[in-house]
Protein backbone atom coordinates (compact mmCIF):
# COMPACT_ATOMS: atom_id res chain seq x y z
CA UNK A 1 0.00 0.00 0.00
CA UNK A 2 1.56 3.32 -1.24
CA UNK A 3 2.54 5.64 1.56
CA UNK A 4 0.52 8.40 0.42
CA UNK A 5 -2.52 6.36 0.19
CA UNK A 6 -1.99 5.39 3.97
CA UNK A 7 -1.69 9.26 4.79
CA UNK A 8 -4.60 10.37 2.99
CA UNK A 9 -6.96 7.32 5.00
CA UNK A 10 -5.28 8.83 8.44
CA UNK A 11 -6.31 12.54 7.28
CA UNK A 12 -9.92 11.07 6.43
CA UNK A 13 -10.34 8.86 9.25
CA UNK A 14 -9.57 11.92 12.03
CA UNK A 15 -11.81 13.99 9.69
CA UNK A 16 -14.58 11.37 10.49
CA UNK A 17 -14.40 11.26 13.65
CA UNK A 18 -14.66 15.02 13.90
CA UNK A 19 -17.62 15.22 11.87
CA UNK A 20 -19.21 12.92 14.13
CA UNK A 21 -18.18 14.75 17.44
CA UNK A 22 -19.78 17.95 15.64
CA UNK A 23 -22.95 16.44 14.84
CA UNK A 24 -23.30 15.88 18.42
CA UNK A 25 -21.97 19.14 19.44
CA UNK A 26 -24.50 21.17 17.89
CA UNK A 27 -26.99 18.64 19.20
CA UNK A 28 -25.72 19.57 22.42
CA UNK A 29 -25.72 23.36 22.01
CA UNK A 30 -29.27 23.08 21.65
CA UNK A 31 -30.47 20.52 24.75
CA UNK A 32 -28.26 23.24 26.46
CA UNK A 33 -30.23 26.03 25.64
CA UNK A 34 -27.31 27.57 23.47
CA UNK A 35 -28.87 29.32 20.68
CA UNK A 36 -27.27 29.25 17.53
CA UNK A 37 -25.71 32.75 16.39
CA UNK A 38 -26.66 33.42 13.25
CA UNK A 39 -30.47 33.84 14.97
CA UNK A 40 -29.41 36.59 17.50
CA UNK A 41 -29.90 40.04 16.04
CA UNK A 42 -31.52 38.81 12.94
CA UNK A 43 -35.26 40.89 12.01
CA UNK A 44 -37.80 40.42 14.73
CA UNK A 45 -35.56 40.70 17.67
CA UNK A 46 -34.60 44.34 18.04
CA UNK A 47 -36.72 46.94 19.50
CA UNK A 48 -37.71 51.01 18.86
CA UNK A 49 -39.13 53.11 21.56
CA UNK A 50 -41.50 55.07 19.05
CA UNK A 51 -43.33 56.78 21.82
CA UNK A 52 -41.92 58.46 24.80
CA UNK A 53 -41.32 61.61 26.61
CA UNK A 54 -38.00 61.62 26.93
CA UNK A 55 -36.61 58.27 24.96
CA UNK A 56 -37.84 58.49 21.44
CA UNK A 57 -35.71 56.27 18.93
CA UNK A 58 -33.64 54.41 21.90
CA UNK A 59 -32.92 51.08 20.24
CA UNK A 60 -31.84 47.69 21.68
CA UNK A 61 -31.55 43.80 20.48
CA UNK A 62 -32.59 41.12 22.63
CA UNK A 63 -29.58 38.93 22.94
CA UNK A 64 -30.49 37.12 26.27
CA UNK A 65 -33.68 37.18 28.61
CA UNK A 66 -34.15 40.86 29.53
CA UNK A 67 -36.46 42.71 31.96
CA UNK A 68 -38.08 46.12 30.96
CA UNK A 69 -39.07 48.75 33.68
CA UNK A 70 -38.95 51.67 35.63
CA UNK A 71 -36.43 50.29 38.80
CA UNK A 72 -32.27 50.63 38.24
CA UNK A 73 -32.59 46.91 38.41
CA UNK A 74 -34.22 46.40 35.01
CA UNK A 75 -32.23 45.82 32.08
CA UNK A 76 -33.40 48.24 29.93
CA UNK A 77 -34.78 51.58 31.84
CA UNK A 78 -38.30 52.83 31.02
CA UNK A 79 -38.61 56.80 32.11
CA UNK A 80 -42.77 56.56 32.26
CA UNK A 81 -44.67 57.15 35.45
CA UNK A 82 -46.96 54.28 34.64
CA UNK A 83 -44.46 51.64 34.18
CA UNK A 84 -43.93 49.27 36.81
CA UNK A 85 -40.41 48.56 38.66
CA UNK A 86 -40.05 45.57 36.79
CA UNK A 87 -42.83 45.67 34.33
CA UNK A 88 -42.31 42.99 31.33
CA UNK A 89 -39.33 40.51 30.26
CA UNK A 90 -38.61 39.73 26.79
CA UNK A 91 -36.95 36.32 25.86
CA UNK A 92 -35.24 35.58 22.76
CA UNK A 93 -36.69 32.20 20.95
CA UNK A 94 -36.53 30.10 17.81
CA UNK A 95 -35.79 33.45 15.13
CA UNK A 96 -38.44 35.43 17.05
CA UNK A 97 -39.36 37.29 20.61
CA UNK A 98 -41.47 36.45 23.54
CA UNK A 99 -42.98 38.62 26.04
CA UNK A 100 -44.64 37.95 29.78
CA UNK A 101 -46.22 40.53 31.76
CA UNK A 102 -44.78 40.60 35.08
CA UNK A 103 -47.66 41.54 37.42
CA UNK A 104 -47.55 45.09 36.22
CA UNK A 105 -50.45 47.57 37.39
CA UNK A 106 -50.99 49.31 34.73
CA UNK A 107 -50.50 46.07 32.40
CA UNK A 108 -48.60 45.44 29.17
CA UNK A 109 -50.02 45.74 25.53
CA UNK A 110 -49.29 44.01 22.26
CA UNK A 111 -50.93 45.34 19.10
CA UNK A 112 -53.47 46.98 21.79
CA UNK A 113 -54.83 43.74 23.75
CA UNK A 114 -53.73 43.41 27.05
CA UNK A 115 -50.69 40.53 28.01
CA UNK A 116 -52.10 38.05 30.11
CA UNK A 117 -49.62 34.91 29.34
CA UNK A 118 -46.53 34.64 27.55
CA UNK A 119 -47.03 36.16 23.98
CA UNK A 120 -44.62 36.11 20.62
CA UNK A 121 -43.76 38.37 18.77
CA UNK A 122 -43.41 39.28 15.18
CA UNK A 123 -41.74 42.21 13.11
CA UNK A 124 -43.74 45.17 13.44
CA UNK A 125 -45.78 44.63 16.51
CA UNK A 126 -46.17 47.19 19.10
CA UNK A 127 -45.72 47.19 22.53
CA UNK A 128 -47.17 49.33 25.33
CA UNK A 129 -45.91 49.53 28.57
CA UNK A 130 -47.65 52.60 30.60
CA UNK A 131 -47.80 55.53 28.04
CA UNK A 132 -44.42 54.28 26.37
CA UNK A 133 -45.05 52.45 23.14
CA UNK A 134 -42.00 50.29 21.43
CA UNK A 135 -42.01 48.62 17.88
CA UNK A 136 -40.55 45.19 16.70
CA UNK A 137 -38.08 45.74 14.35
CA UNK B 1 -48.28 28.58 24.91
CA UNK B 2 -44.57 27.17 24.21
CA UNK B 3 -42.83 24.33 25.31
CA UNK B 4 -46.11 22.59 25.53
CA UNK B 5 -45.19 19.31 24.65
CA UNK B 6 -41.43 19.74 25.89
CA UNK B 7 -38.50 20.83 24.71
CA UNK B 8 -37.82 19.34 20.98
CA UNK B 9 -35.75 16.48 20.61
CA UNK B 10 -32.49 17.37 19.69
CA UNK B 11 -31.24 14.31 17.90
CA UNK B 12 -34.44 11.74 16.68
CA UNK B 13 -34.50 8.05 17.39
CA UNK B 14 -33.51 6.53 14.46
CA UNK B 15 -31.07 9.47 13.76
CA UNK B 16 -29.65 8.24 17.28
CA UNK B 17 -28.96 4.52 15.41
CA UNK B 18 -27.76 6.27 12.26
CA UNK B 19 -25.50 7.63 14.38
CA UNK B 20 -24.46 4.33 16.87
CA UNK B 21 -23.86 2.81 13.15
CA UNK B 22 -21.78 5.36 11.63
CA UNK B 23 -19.59 4.81 15.35
CA UNK B 24 -19.43 1.02 13.83
CA UNK B 25 -18.59 2.05 10.71
CA UNK B 26 -15.57 4.52 12.23
CA UNK B 27 -14.35 1.68 14.26
CA UNK B 28 -14.38 -0.82 11.01
CA UNK B 29 -12.94 1.78 8.92
CA UNK B 30 -10.21 2.38 11.84
CA UNK B 31 -9.48 -1.67 11.95
CA UNK B 32 -9.16 -1.44 8.16
CA UNK B 33 -6.51 0.91 8.26
CA UNK B 34 -4.45 -0.81 11.12
CA UNK B 35 -4.16 -3.83 8.85
CA UNK B 36 -3.75 -2.03 5.19
CA UNK B 37 -0.85 -0.84 7.26
CA UNK B 38 0.34 -4.22 7.95
CA UNK B 39 -0.19 -4.89 4.41
CA UNK B 40 -2.87 -6.91 5.17
CA UNK B 41 -6.56 -6.89 3.52
CA UNK B 42 -8.66 -8.18 5.91
CA UNK B 43 -12.50 -7.96 5.80
CA UNK B 44 -13.14 -9.95 9.20
CA UNK B 45 -12.19 -8.26 11.85
CA UNK B 46 -13.28 -4.97 10.35
CA UNK B 47 -16.77 -6.30 10.31
CA UNK B 48 -16.53 -7.71 13.76
CA UNK B 49 -15.33 -4.11 14.93
CA UNK B 50 -18.60 -2.62 13.19
CA UNK B 51 -20.78 -5.83 14.50
CA UNK B 52 -19.93 -5.41 17.96
CA UNK B 53 -20.39 -1.22 18.50
CA UNK B 54 -23.15 -1.75 16.43
CA UNK B 55 -24.65 -4.19 18.97
CA UNK B 56 -23.33 -2.96 22.19
CA UNK B 57 -25.04 0.85 21.27
CA UNK B 58 -27.85 -0.60 19.61
CA UNK B 59 -28.95 -2.26 22.36
CA UNK B 60 -28.56 -0.20 24.84
CA UNK B 61 -30.66 2.06 22.58
CA UNK B 62 -33.33 -0.65 22.62
CA UNK B 63 -33.24 -0.87 26.00
CA UNK B 64 -33.75 3.46 26.48
CA UNK B 65 -36.33 3.02 23.87
CA UNK B 66 -38.03 0.36 25.97
CA UNK B 67 -37.47 1.03 29.49
CA UNK B 68 -36.35 5.12 29.35
CA UNK B 69 -38.61 6.82 26.17
CA UNK B 70 -37.98 9.85 27.25
CA UNK B 71 -34.28 9.86 28.00
CA UNK B 72 -31.88 12.56 26.34
CA UNK B 73 -30.49 10.92 22.80
CA UNK B 74 -27.62 12.70 23.56
CA UNK B 75 -25.11 10.69 25.83
CA UNK B 76 -24.93 7.34 23.59
CA UNK B 77 -23.70 9.01 20.37
CA UNK B 78 -20.58 10.41 22.31
CA UNK B 79 -19.42 7.59 24.33
CA UNK B 80 -20.02 5.16 20.91
CA UNK B 81 -17.33 7.90 18.90
CA UNK B 82 -14.94 7.35 21.99
CA UNK B 83 -15.91 3.27 21.91
CA UNK B 84 -14.89 3.35 18.62
CA UNK B 85 -11.70 5.20 18.99
CA UNK B 86 -10.75 3.61 21.88
CA UNK B 87 -11.84 -0.12 20.24
CA UNK B 88 -9.29 0.92 17.25
CA UNK B 89 -6.28 1.95 19.54
CA UNK B 90 -6.69 -1.45 21.74
CA UNK B 91 -6.71 -3.60 18.15
CA UNK B 92 -3.82 -1.83 16.88
CA UNK B 93 -2.04 -2.87 19.98
CA UNK B 94 -3.28 -6.41 20.68
CA UNK B 95 -5.75 -7.89 18.70
CA UNK B 96 -6.71 -10.67 21.52
CA UNK B 97 -7.52 -8.19 23.85
CA UNK B 98 -9.47 -6.32 21.29
CA UNK B 99 -11.25 -9.58 20.70
CA UNK B 100 -11.89 -9.93 24.47
CA UNK B 101 -12.85 -6.14 24.82
CA UNK B 102 -15.53 -6.41 22.31
CA UNK B 103 -16.92 -9.31 24.35
CA UNK B 104 -17.01 -6.87 27.37
CA UNK B 105 -18.35 -4.09 25.35
CA UNK B 106 -21.32 -6.67 24.77
CA UNK B 107 -21.78 -7.94 28.41
CA UNK B 108 -21.59 -4.14 29.77
CA UNK B 109 -23.96 -3.19 27.30
CA UNK B 110 -26.03 -6.18 28.35
CA UNK B 111 -26.12 -5.07 32.28
CA UNK B 112 -26.75 -1.65 31.25
CA UNK B 113 -30.14 -2.99 29.78
CA UNK B 114 -30.51 -5.10 32.59
CA UNK B 115 -30.45 -2.21 35.30
CA UNK B 116 -32.51 0.01 33.30
CA UNK B 117 -34.94 -3.09 33.00
CA UNK B 118 -34.89 -3.38 36.96
CA UNK B 119 -35.61 0.21 38.03
CA UNK B 120 -38.18 0.91 35.19
CA UNK B 121 -41.18 -0.13 37.55
CA UNK B 122 -40.35 2.02 40.71
CA UNK B 123 -37.58 4.68 39.58
CA UNK B 124 -34.74 5.66 41.02
CA UNK B 125 -36.05 6.20 44.12
CA UNK B 126 -34.73 7.56 47.63
CA UNK B 127 -35.30 4.30 49.29
CA UNK B 128 -32.63 3.06 47.01
CA UNK B 129 -29.93 4.44 49.42
CA UNK B 130 -29.73 1.73 51.53
CA UNK B 131 -28.59 -0.56 48.79
CA UNK B 132 -26.01 1.85 47.66
CA UNK B 133 -24.34 1.90 50.96
CA UNK B 134 -24.51 -2.16 51.32
CA UNK B 135 -22.82 -1.99 47.53
CA UNK B 136 -20.07 0.52 48.63
CA UNK B 137 -19.22 -0.97 51.78
CA UNK B 138 -18.87 -4.29 49.75
CA UNK B 139 -16.56 -3.24 47.63
CA UNK B 140 -14.59 -1.49 49.78
CA UNK B 141 -14.11 -5.26 51.76
CA UNK B 142 -13.26 -6.58 48.45
CA UNK B 143 -10.53 -3.76 47.56
CA UNK B 144 -8.67 -4.27 51.08
CA UNK B 145 -7.81 -7.74 51.21
CA UNK B 146 -7.11 -7.74 47.44
CA UNK B 147 -3.10 -8.18 46.94
CA UNK B 148 -1.15 -6.02 44.35
CA UNK B 149 0.93 -3.69 46.99
CA UNK B 150 3.34 -2.43 44.88
CA UNK B 151 1.60 -0.63 42.61
CA UNK B 152 -1.98 1.45 42.82
CA UNK B 153 -3.47 -1.17 40.36
CA UNK B 154 -5.95 -3.59 41.99
CA UNK B 155 -6.97 -6.13 40.11
CA UNK B 156 -8.51 -8.94 41.36
CA UNK B 157 -7.80 -11.78 38.79
CA UNK B 158 -9.55 -14.81 39.12
CA UNK B 159 -7.04 -16.74 36.82
CA UNK B 160 -3.63 -16.36 36.08
CA UNK B 161 -3.89 -14.56 32.57
CA UNK B 162 -4.63 -11.68 31.55
CA UNK B 163 -8.16 -12.80 30.75
CA UNK B 164 -10.69 -11.95 33.61
CA UNK B 165 -9.81 -9.85 35.92
CA UNK B 166 -11.67 -7.13 37.76
CA UNK B 167 -11.02 -3.92 39.04
CA UNK B 168 -13.16 -3.13 42.28
CA UNK B 169 -12.22 0.72 42.28
CA UNK B 170 -14.51 1.87 39.23
CA UNK B 171 -17.53 0.22 40.77
CA UNK B 172 -16.48 1.95 44.03
CA UNK B 173 -16.51 5.09 42.45
CA UNK B 174 -19.96 4.93 40.61
CA UNK B 175 -21.24 3.45 43.88
CA UNK B 176 -20.05 6.15 46.53
CA UNK B 177 -21.11 8.83 43.37
CA UNK B 178 -24.73 7.25 43.80
CA UNK B 179 -24.21 7.25 47.80
CA UNK B 180 -23.09 10.80 47.87
CA UNK B 181 -26.47 11.86 45.86
CA UNK B 182 -28.25 10.06 48.63
CA UNK B 183 -26.31 11.16 51.34
CA UNK B 184 -26.44 14.77 50.54
CA UNK B 185 -29.93 15.18 49.35
CA UNK B 186 -31.49 13.29 52.01
CA UNK B 187 -29.28 15.01 55.00
CA UNK B 188 -28.81 18.20 53.15
CA UNK B 189 -29.77 20.28 56.45
CA UNK B 190 -26.65 18.48 58.18
CA UNK B 191 -24.44 19.00 55.77
CA UNK B 192 -24.92 22.76 55.48
CA UNK B 193 -24.89 23.49 58.89
CA UNK B 194 -21.94 22.05 59.02
CA UNK B 195 -20.63 21.45 63.13
CA UNK B 196 -22.10 24.71 63.73
CA UNK B 197 -26.03 23.73 64.22
CA UNK B 198 -25.49 20.00 65.20
CA UNK B 199 -26.16 20.78 69.42
CA UNK B 200 -29.83 22.13 68.35
CA UNK B 201 -30.66 19.89 65.96
CA UNK B 202 -30.30 17.46 68.68
CA UNK B 203 -28.52 14.48 68.94
CA UNK B 204 -31.24 12.28 67.44
CA UNK B 205 -30.55 13.44 63.77
CA UNK B 206 -26.59 13.43 64.29
CA UNK B 207 -26.58 10.02 65.12
CA UNK B 208 -28.72 9.11 62.42
CA UNK B 209 -26.02 10.75 60.15
CA UNK B 210 -22.70 9.64 61.48
CA UNK B 211 -23.47 5.75 60.60
CA UNK B 212 -23.47 6.42 57.41
CA UNK B 213 -20.30 8.79 57.51
CA UNK B 214 -18.26 6.26 59.52
CA UNK B 215 -19.00 3.49 56.80
CA UNK B 216 -18.19 6.26 54.47
CA UNK B 217 -14.92 6.06 56.08
CA UNK B 218 -14.39 3.29 55.73
CA UNK B 219 -14.71 2.80 52.17
CA UNK B 220 -12.33 5.69 52.02
CA UNK B 221 -9.41 4.37 53.67
CA UNK B 222 -10.05 1.02 52.36
CA UNK B 223 -9.64 2.22 49.06
CA UNK B 224 -6.87 4.91 50.25
CA UNK B 225 -4.75 1.61 51.23
CA UNK B 226 -4.07 0.90 47.85
CA UNK B 227 -5.88 3.17 45.40
CA UNK B 228 -4.39 6.42 45.77
CA UNK B 229 -6.17 7.65 41.99
CA UNK B 230 -9.40 6.06 43.38
CA UNK B 231 -9.39 7.59 46.84
CA UNK B 232 -8.27 11.00 45.31
CA UNK B 233 -11.15 10.68 43.18
CA UNK B 234 -13.25 9.55 46.04
CA UNK B 235 -12.42 12.55 48.05
CA UNK B 236 -12.55 14.79 45.16
CA UNK B 237 -16.33 14.08 44.14
CA UNK B 238 -17.34 14.01 47.90
CA UNK B 239 -16.03 17.64 48.78
CA UNK B 240 -17.55 19.09 45.25
CA UNK B 241 -20.67 17.50 45.30
CA UNK B 242 -21.14 18.47 49.14
CA UNK B 243 -20.17 22.00 47.67
CA UNK B 244 -22.92 21.91 45.11
CA UNK B 245 -25.70 20.61 47.69
CA UNK B 246 -25.00 23.30 50.34
CA UNK B 247 -23.10 26.16 48.66
CA UNK B 248 -20.76 26.23 51.54
CA UNK B 249 -16.74 26.90 50.57
CA UNK B 250 -15.35 24.97 53.33
CA UNK B 251 -15.77 21.81 51.61
CA UNK B 252 -14.12 22.75 48.53
CA UNK B 253 -11.49 24.62 50.62
CA UNK B 254 -11.29 21.68 52.53
CA UNK B 255 -11.06 19.31 49.28
CA UNK B 256 -7.97 21.35 47.83
CA UNK B 257 -6.17 20.89 51.59
CA UNK B 258 -6.32 17.38 51.33
CA UNK B 259 -4.85 17.63 47.99
CA UNK B 260 -2.02 19.44 49.34
CA UNK B 261 -1.50 16.78 52.04
CA UNK B 262 -1.67 14.05 50.01
CA UNK B 263 1.22 15.43 48.02
CA UNK B 264 2.79 16.34 50.95
CA UNK B 265 2.27 13.54 53.03
CA UNK B 266 1.87 10.77 50.81
CA UNK B 267 5.65 9.78 50.40
CA UNK B 268 6.06 9.83 53.92
CA UNK B 269 3.09 7.30 54.13
CA UNK B 270 3.83 5.21 51.36
CA UNK B 271 6.70 4.59 49.41
CA UNK B 272 5.08 3.77 45.93
CA UNK B 273 4.01 7.38 46.27
CA UNK B 274 6.82 8.54 46.84
CA UNK B 275 8.63 6.82 44.18
CA UNK B 276 5.92 7.91 41.23
CA UNK B 277 6.01 11.47 42.86
CA UNK B 278 10.12 11.20 42.29
CA UNK B 279 9.65 10.12 38.52
CA UNK B 280 6.93 12.86 37.98
CA UNK B 281 9.19 15.61 38.93
CA UNK B 282 11.82 14.07 36.65
CA UNK B 283 10.89 11.70 34.34
CA UNK B 284 14.26 11.64 32.56
CA UNK B 285 16.92 10.71 34.83
CA UNK B 286 15.60 7.09 34.68
CA UNK B 287 13.95 6.77 31.17
CA UNK B 288 14.50 2.99 31.39
CA UNK B 289 13.40 2.12 34.79
CA UNK B 290 10.74 3.86 37.08
CA UNK B 291 10.08 7.12 34.91
CA UNK B 292 9.32 5.12 31.62
CA UNK B 293 5.51 5.27 32.28
CA UNK B 294 5.43 9.22 31.74
CA UNK B 295 8.63 9.16 29.57
CA UNK B 296 7.38 6.55 26.71
CA UNK B 297 4.24 8.50 26.90
CA UNK B 298 5.56 11.80 26.49
CA UNK B 299 7.62 10.32 23.55
CA UNK B 300 4.48 8.97 22.06
CA UNK B 301 2.65 12.16 21.88
CA UNK B 302 5.71 14.01 20.48
CA UNK B 303 6.00 11.26 17.53
CA UNK B 304 2.54 11.57 17.02
CA UNK B 305 3.13 15.84 16.17
CA UNK B 306 0.04 17.52 14.69
CA UNK B 307 -2.02 14.72 12.80
CA UNK B 308 0.21 11.61 14.13
CA UNK B 309 1.96 8.81 12.50
CA UNK B 310 -1.01 6.91 11.07
CA UNK B 311 -3.07 4.05 12.54
CA UNK B 312 -0.95 1.02 12.47
CA UNK B 313 2.27 3.20 11.58
CA UNK B 314 3.71 4.81 14.85
CA UNK B 315 5.08 2.53 17.91
CA UNK B 316 2.75 2.81 20.74
CA UNK B 317 3.62 -1.05 21.63
CA UNK B 318 6.71 0.61 23.26
CA UNK B 319 4.23 2.28 25.54
CA UNK B 320 4.00 0.70 28.84
CA UNK B 321 0.03 0.28 29.65
CA UNK B 322 -0.70 1.64 26.78
CA UNK B 323 -3.65 -0.02 26.40
CA UNK B 324 -5.00 0.72 29.79
CA UNK B 325 -4.00 3.98 31.83
CA UNK B 326 -1.74 5.35 28.72
CA UNK B 327 -4.44 4.72 25.97
CA UNK B 328 -4.46 8.54 25.64
CA UNK B 329 -0.20 8.42 24.28
CA UNK B 330 -1.68 5.63 22.04
CA UNK B 331 -3.99 7.90 20.93
CA UNK B 332 -2.19 10.52 20.43
CA UNK B 333 0.92 8.59 18.87
CA UNK B 334 -0.94 7.73 15.72
CA UNK B 335 -3.77 10.34 15.77
CA UNK B 336 -1.48 13.12 16.58
CA UNK B 337 -2.74 16.20 18.50
CA UNK B 338 -5.90 16.24 15.80
CA UNK B 339 -6.90 13.23 17.76
CA UNK B 340 -6.08 13.81 21.22
CA UNK B 341 -7.85 17.13 20.63
CA UNK B 342 -11.54 15.31 19.39
CA UNK B 343 -11.35 12.85 22.05
CA UNK B 344 -10.96 15.74 24.82
CA UNK B 345 -13.97 17.21 23.33
CA UNK B 346 -15.98 14.75 23.27
CA UNK B 347 -15.25 13.91 27.09
CA UNK B 348 -16.20 17.83 27.47
CA UNK B 349 -19.14 17.00 25.67
CA UNK B 350 -20.56 14.17 28.13
CA UNK B 351 -19.83 16.54 30.47
CA UNK B 352 -21.81 19.68 29.68
CA UNK B 353 -24.92 17.17 28.83
CA UNK B 354 -24.63 15.89 32.13
CA UNK B 355 -24.71 19.04 33.72
CA UNK B 356 -27.35 20.50 31.48
CA UNK B 357 -29.45 17.28 32.81
CA UNK B 358 -28.89 18.14 36.57
CA UNK B 359 -29.45 21.75 35.77
CA UNK B 360 -33.04 20.97 34.66
CA UNK B 361 -34.18 18.18 37.17
CA UNK B 362 -36.24 18.97 39.76
CA UNK B 363 -35.15 16.64 42.31
CA UNK B 364 -31.91 17.09 44.58
CA UNK B 365 -31.25 13.65 44.63
CA UNK B 366 -31.39 13.65 40.82
CA UNK B 367 -29.11 17.04 40.38
CA UNK B 368 -26.90 15.59 42.75
CA UNK B 369 -27.01 12.59 40.86
CA UNK B 370 -26.37 13.03 37.17
CA UNK B 371 -24.02 16.05 37.78
CA UNK B 372 -22.20 13.78 40.27
CA UNK B 373 -21.55 11.32 37.55
CA UNK B 374 -20.82 13.82 34.94
CA UNK B 375 -17.57 15.34 37.08
CA UNK B 376 -16.59 11.66 37.78
CA UNK B 377 -16.58 10.73 33.91
CA UNK B 378 -14.53 13.77 33.36
CA UNK B 379 -12.73 13.94 36.60
CA UNK B 380 -11.47 10.47 36.10
CA UNK B 381 -10.26 11.63 32.11
CA UNK B 382 -9.11 14.67 33.37
CA UNK B 383 -7.03 13.01 35.93
CA UNK B 384 -6.06 10.24 33.42
CA UNK B 385 -4.44 12.50 31.41
CA UNK B 386 -3.47 14.83 32.71
CA UNK B 387 -0.85 11.55 34.41
CA UNK B 388 -0.24 11.16 30.42
CA UNK B 389 1.00 14.52 29.81
CA UNK B 390 2.71 14.96 32.91
CA UNK B 391 0.29 17.62 34.75
CA UNK B 392 -0.58 15.39 37.79
CA UNK B 393 1.50 12.35 39.29
CA UNK B 394 0.71 9.59 37.30
CA UNK B 395 -2.30 7.28 39.01
CA UNK B 396 -1.97 4.30 36.83
CA UNK B 397 -5.97 5.67 35.99
CA UNK B 398 -7.78 4.18 32.89
CA UNK B 399 -9.43 6.62 30.47
CA UNK B 400 -13.46 5.68 30.30
CA UNK B 401 -14.66 4.35 27.12
CA UNK B 402 -10.84 4.40 25.56
CA UNK B 403 -8.94 2.28 27.75
CA UNK B 404 -9.52 -1.48 28.03
CA UNK B 405 -10.91 -3.05 30.84
CA UNK B 406 -14.35 -5.34 32.16
CA UNK B 407 -14.77 -3.00 35.32
CA UNK B 408 -13.67 0.24 33.64
CA UNK B 409 -16.28 -0.57 30.47
CA UNK B 410 -18.89 -1.87 32.51
CA UNK B 411 -18.67 1.09 35.09
CA UNK B 412 -19.00 3.59 32.16
CA UNK B 413 -21.81 1.92 30.56
CA UNK B 414 -23.96 2.04 34.02
CA UNK B 415 -22.86 5.72 34.23
CA UNK B 416 -24.50 6.53 30.98
CA UNK B 417 -27.88 4.29 31.95
CA UNK B 418 -27.70 5.86 35.39
CA UNK B 419 -27.35 9.48 33.53
CA UNK B 420 -29.93 8.58 30.95
CA UNK B 421 -32.58 7.25 33.57
CA UNK B 422 -32.20 10.55 35.41
CA UNK B 423 -33.05 12.49 32.11
CA UNK B 424 -36.12 10.44 31.86
CA UNK B 425 -37.51 10.62 34.86
CA UNK B 426 -36.70 14.23 34.48
CA UNK B 427 -38.11 14.77 30.98
CA UNK B 428 -35.20 16.80 30.41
Amino acid sequence: MPAAILVALKFIFVALVYLLVWRVATAVAEHVGAKPWRVLGGPGTGLTVVRSDTQNGLAFDVRRPIVLGRSTEADVRIDDAYASDLHARLEPEEESLTLADLGSTSGTYVNGKRVTAVVALSRGDSIQIGKTVLEVK
Amino acid sequence: MMRASGPARAMSRPAELVFVCGSGGLAAFGVLLVNLAREQVRATPALAAFLVLAVAFGLLLVALRAWAPDATPLLIPIASILAAVGFVTIYRLDEDLASLHGWWLLLSAAMAAFWLYAVSEKGLGHRGGRWWLLLALAAGLVVIPSSGSDSSTIWLAWNSGRAVVLNPGEIVKLVTVALFATLLSERQAFFSAGGRYTAPLGPARATKVWPSLLLLGFVLVGVAIRDSGTFMIVVGMFCVMAYMATNRTAYLVGGLGAGVLWLVAGPWLSAGLENRITVWTDPWTHPEGPGSRLAEGLFGLAAGSLSGTGLGLGDPDLIPESTTSLAFAAVGEELGLAGTVVVLAAYALIVVTGFGIALRAREVFHKLLASGLSLLLGGQAAVSVAGVVGLLPGTAMPIPFLSYGLSLTMAGFLMLAVLARVSHEERV
